[in-house]
């Protein structure tokens, strides 16, 4: 069995517990707008083009058998195949293929390469993208990494069925689980998608014990009144004690130049410091750890 | 004496007193004293013309100071030492065979090397708990039993410069007592104490310490690398002033931030280090100090002064914090040195267990075991230039010129196991050259260099009756070589076996003609080995594996061969600044470096190279033994404060440094960047290419931003500053 996915990141200090590896599996059924992993929301192989590292050789022009490149940077995507070419030949790394299938025995090989800085509670997380897109392949993997004595952690939108949740849960150490508003239509806004399933399932994880940690974006245009309702929400919640809140920033518009997409929208900017401490201070008191 | 505050943290501005000549003078009667020495054993010169500047060189005081330790004296030896140098070096057979050696190994730009009379740690802990008078009143007694005229002659040239100490401490004490300055009386009324006594209290014990700095580093001209453990050398005096004067964890704080102040003053070269933590496992590895002097350092931040922090299993979770989060707040001045390692690597030499695990690292990363004259850096062995000769025909793509014998031309070289012979074989000449050049070398040393204030600190010499340099009267005589440019010689080894003999995309020579050519019409070529062929530095284990090869088998060529002192060499891996020399004279290489850009970094991977994180980096240099490296290595990281920023990032940093260290690590040193580096790395991305910052919740490339992104990420590093 192969999973499909576009990076993985060694030395990730801020996707859980400790030291992890992390693992970015590609597909995503949500499309919030401040999305900062934009290479991780389709399913199918991209091509990205970072104009900062090109050194003008033209080496990818000669190389491309369809025609695709016309000058450096100038991609035609809708005859461009994929193919890769382009990107093995190129010296400086402009081009890079976003996606690649990998077996489990891959994956095993490359997420426990720094297993020896693992202790003190760091491990492994699958992230995406939506990882539980494709439970299977990833509750293959966490039980293997389980059996080996590495803590696991699950990075999720939730937008899945529940039986991808029952699939990961015996072999998951620690969910942690996005959560961007609880109004449906504020939700819809900044995700296209309902959030029925999302808050159904973060319910069902706390009721059968996982061990949570939410994750809010904070999104000033988009979902910075919604803290209210979340806070009220997972008070409700007894097994969600730690909650991280991240303040948004700009710093990704590049990965959508390199996609050859359009800029997210520029209404969008972080909550001021107070509003943020304001924030994190009523979480605080509410009995939450509260992790930025 | 006057409370520490945040502007006593000011440079101090010193004034000369009590000083009847003049610099020139100075130098003028010393010679005077040396001539009328002229034919004595060097150690009779030595101690006639250190006794001499500490008679009559003037004193320099600065108001508000509670420390009095310098002179003008600074200069007056080195001189002397460099007038007699030349002399030998000119009239002595053996010191022109030493040359010719040498000149050969440096015009190949294979190895460099030169004497050494410095990387010393005095034995503090004798010369505090018998103090100058102590010392006098021994070398006294043991004069009297001496029959030898060479020990006779030992014995009188440590009283003669002890006694000449001892009037110089009365001298800075009346110095100190003449200004109405409460800060410096303090001092005064220490020195006079200390004149005939040995320290009682703490800060006594601190200017006893800075007296004995100021005497040997300046005046003898004997460079004084590390001040030792002085949590542990501290402790009896901070427990007599807590006990007998009430004192209280505050004052002590105070009294060593005024020392700390006093000794950056010197702004030696190379800072001034000391240790923290007991690295003898049958001691505990901490004391109330450790935590007290390394908070207070960290805190001041000078910048003259660095922390050699001597990691072992039982150090504490408060210590090891401590210093992760001064690293992560940019503090540049801490080392993590792995004791156990250590202790190791210098038992390999033949250092007996009791000696090997009570050392200090004297000046960069060099232990010196207890007993133990180390003379650093009299080999430097440059590991890129083996491959450039190896390709070559054994012949320098700058110069043409050759160092080692027998090697084929490029065109006959078919396999990549060949060529690593090869480049073995370009190894031993050097790593041969360079210790027979380095013994040429210790021939001659004998005449040049003597040591009455060190000697009388060693115990072997002192009861010996042998000057450490001028009898070889120390313990252990070794001798150092340090391997430079490792992973560049990796990485281009590496490009080399997949280019030429993996992928077969060219020949070795024509390859080589474009090195020649410093890649001239190649840059495609040149940036594509640069960014996308696997580098050491990784944890890519088939490039691991080449260095693990390179760096064990010229260790073993180094490690443990005779010196011609009585000693053996030890062999390091660091490289100084003799990387940019080196690197200057280095033609292009194949991991896609220009003609005369520096060689990598110490143990690290090539400039920007790592870029699988931290682990990775480590666990590339964790590859091979560090207990090759009796004479020391170190990796140096680099990270942005984004990464370790919050609680899981420091304790994600002291994983990584635990970790490392727990594994086999023999010393570590981290980088945390500010918003004046990330300027730089906008300016140029090529040199910053490995820089990590954290965005949000991760971390990315700080090149693969784009400018807008860069410039706001600035703006909020300089806001955090």
């Amino acid at each position: 069995m192969t999973g499909w996915i576009f990076d993985i990141k060694h030395f990730a200090v801020h996707d859980g517990e400790g030291i992890r590896t992390t693992v970015f599996f590609k597909g995503c059924p949500l499309r919030c707008v401040w999305c900062h992993n934009p290479e991780g929301l389709t399913r199918k192989k991209q091509l990205s083009f970072f104009l900062v590292k090109c050194i003008v050789c033209g080496t990818c022009i000669k190389q491309c058998p369809v025609g695709a490149i016309s000058s450096p940077g100038q991609i035609n995507r809708s005859i461009c195949t994929n193919c890769g070419r382009c990107v093995d030949v190129c010296p400086a790394s402009a081009l890079a293929e976003q996606g690649y299938s990998v077996t489990e025995d891959e994956l095993f090989i490359k997420v426990t390469e720094e297993k020896d800085f693992y202790d003190d509670g760091g491990g492994v997380t699958f992230s995406g993208g939506e990882c539980l897109l494709q439970a299977e392949f990833c509750a293959k993997m966490l039980k293997r990494l389980k059996k080996a004595g590495i803590n696991t952690a699950v990075d999720t939108c939730g937008l899945v069925e529940q039986k991808a949740f029952e699939a990961v849960l015996p072999f998951t150490d620690t969910f942690l689980y996005d959560l961007k508003a609880i109004d449906p239509e504020v939700h819809k806004r900044c995700t296209g998608a309902d959030n029925a399933l999302i808050l159904n399932n973060l319910t069902y994880l706390n009721n059968v014990g996982a061990n949570l940690e939410v994750v809010i974006p904070l999104v000033k245009g988009y979902n910075l009144d919604e803290w209210v309702n979340m806070l009220v929400f997972l008070k409700s919640l007894d097994r969600v004690k730690t909650v991280k809140l991240l303040k948004y920033h700009g710093f990704y518009f590049s990965k959508y130049e390199a996609l050859g997409w359009k800029a997210p929208p520029a209404d969008m900017s972080a909550p001021t410091e107070k509003e943020f401490n304001d924030i994190k201070e009523s979480f605080t008191a509410e009995g939450f750890i509260v992790k930025t | 004496m006057k409370p520490f505050q945040q502007t006593s943290k000011l440079p101090l501005s010193f004034f000369s007193v009590a000083g009847e000549k003049t610099h020139d003078e100075l130098i003028s009667r010393a010679r005077t004293a040396g001539q009328n020495f002229q034919g004595e054993k060097v150690t009779v010169q030595y101690s006639a013309l250190v006794s001499e500047v500490m008679e009559n060189c003037s004193v320099l005081i600065a108001k508000g100071d509670p420390f009095i330790s310098m002179t003008d004296g600074a200069g007056v030896l080195s001189e002397f030492s460099a007038e007699r140098r030349k002399k030998l070096e000119l009239s002595d057979e053996e010191s022109d065979a030493y040359k010719t050696r040498l000149r050969k190994g440096q015009r190949a730009c294979a190895f460099q090397g030169h004497e050494d009379f410095g990387h010393t740690c005095p034995d503090f802990e004798r010369i505090l708990s018998v103090g100058i008078s102590g010392i006098v009143k021994e070398a006294e007694s043991l004069l009297k039993e001496q029959k030898s005229v060479e020990k006779k002659e030992f014995y009188q040239s440590v009283i003669r410069v002890w006694k000449s100490a001892r009037s110089l401490a009365l001298r800075m004490a009346q110095a100190g007592e003449k200004e109405n300055d409460e800060n410096l009386s303090v001092a005064a009324e220490n020195l006079r104490f200390l004149a005939d006594n040995p320290p009682k209290t703490f800060m006594q014990a601190l200017q006893l310490i800075a007296l004995y700095y100021e005497l040997q580093q300046n005046i003898e001209d004997t460079p004084v690398r590390s001040l030792g453990k002085l949590d542990r050398l501290l402790y009896p005096y901070y427990c007599h002033d807590m006990e007998k004067s009430n004192k209280k964890e505050e004052d002590i704080e105070e009294e060593f931030s005024y020392f700390l102040r006093h000794i950056d003053s010197y702004k030696a070269c190379a800072n001034i280090p000391f240790a923290l933590c007991e690295t003898r496992k049958a001691l505990p590895c901490e004391n109330a100090l450790t935590l007290i002097l390394l908070r207070v350092t960290l805190r001041c931040r000078f910048s003259n002064i660095k922390i050699h922090l001597n990691y072992r299993a039982d150090i504490s979770d408060e210590v090891m914090l401590a210093a992760g989060d001064a690293i992560r707040s940019g503090s540049n001045s801490l080392v993590f040195i792995n004791s156990d390692i250590t202790r190791r690597a210098l038992e390999k030499i033949g250092i007996q267990r009791e000696d090997a695990e009570d050392f200090n690292i004297v000046g960069c990363y060099e232990p010196c075991s207890r007993e133990e004259i180390p003379c650093s850096c009299a080999g430097r062995l440059n590991f890129l230039k083996a491959v450039e000769l190896a390709v070559n025909g054994g012949k320098d793509l700058l110069t043409g010129d050759s160092y080692a014998t027998d090697t084929p031309d490029c065109e006959a070289i078919t396999s990549f196991d060949e060529l690593m012979d090869i480049v073995r074989m370009q190894l031993r000449a050097f790593a041969e050259g360079c210790i027979e050049s380095a013994k040429e070398r210790e021939k001659v040393q004998i005449y040049l260099h003597a040591s009455p204030l060190l000697s009388a600190t060693y115990r072997t010499s002192f009861y010996g009756g042998k000057d450490v340099y001028a009898d070889y009267g120390a313990k252990y005589n070794n001798t150092s070589v340090c391997g430079m440019g490792i992973a560049s010689a990796v990485d281009s080894l590496y490009a080399i076996k997949e280019l030429i003999f993996n992928r077969k995309r060219m020949s070795l020579s024509d390859f080589v003609d474009i090195l020649r050519k410093n890649w001239e019409g190649e840059e495609a070529l040149r940036i594509y080995i640069k960014n996308r062929l696997p580098k050491y530095g990784n944890n890519v284990r088939k490039v691991d594996e080449i260095a693990e090869n390179l760096v064990e088998y010229t260790a073993n060529l180094i490690n443990g061969k005779p010196n011609a002192r009585g000693g053996v060499f030890r062999f390091a891996l660091f490289s100084v600044d003799t990387r940019f020399v080196l690197g200057e004279r280095t033609a292009a290489s194949a991991d896609g470096r220009l003609c005369g850009e520096p060689l990598s970094k110490n143990a690290g991977a090539s400039s920007c190279a790592d870029k699988s994180g931290l682990a990775a980096h480590m666990l590339s240099v964790l590859s091979y033994d560090h207990t090759c490296f009796p004479d020391g290595m170190v990796l140096d990281a680099t990270l942005h404060s984004s990464t370790v920023s919050g609680e899981d990032g420091l304790k994600a940093l002291n994983t990584a440094v635990i970790t490392y260290l727990k594994k086999g690590g023999f010393a570590l040193h981290i980088n945390v960047l500010d918003a004046e580096l990330l300027r730089k790395a906008q300016k140029n991305p090529e040199l910053y290419s490995n820089l990590q910052v954290r965005l949000c919740g991760w971390n990315v490339l700080f090149s693969s931003l784009s400018r807008r992104d860069q410039d706001e990420f600035i703006a909020q590093a300089e806001a955090a500053q």
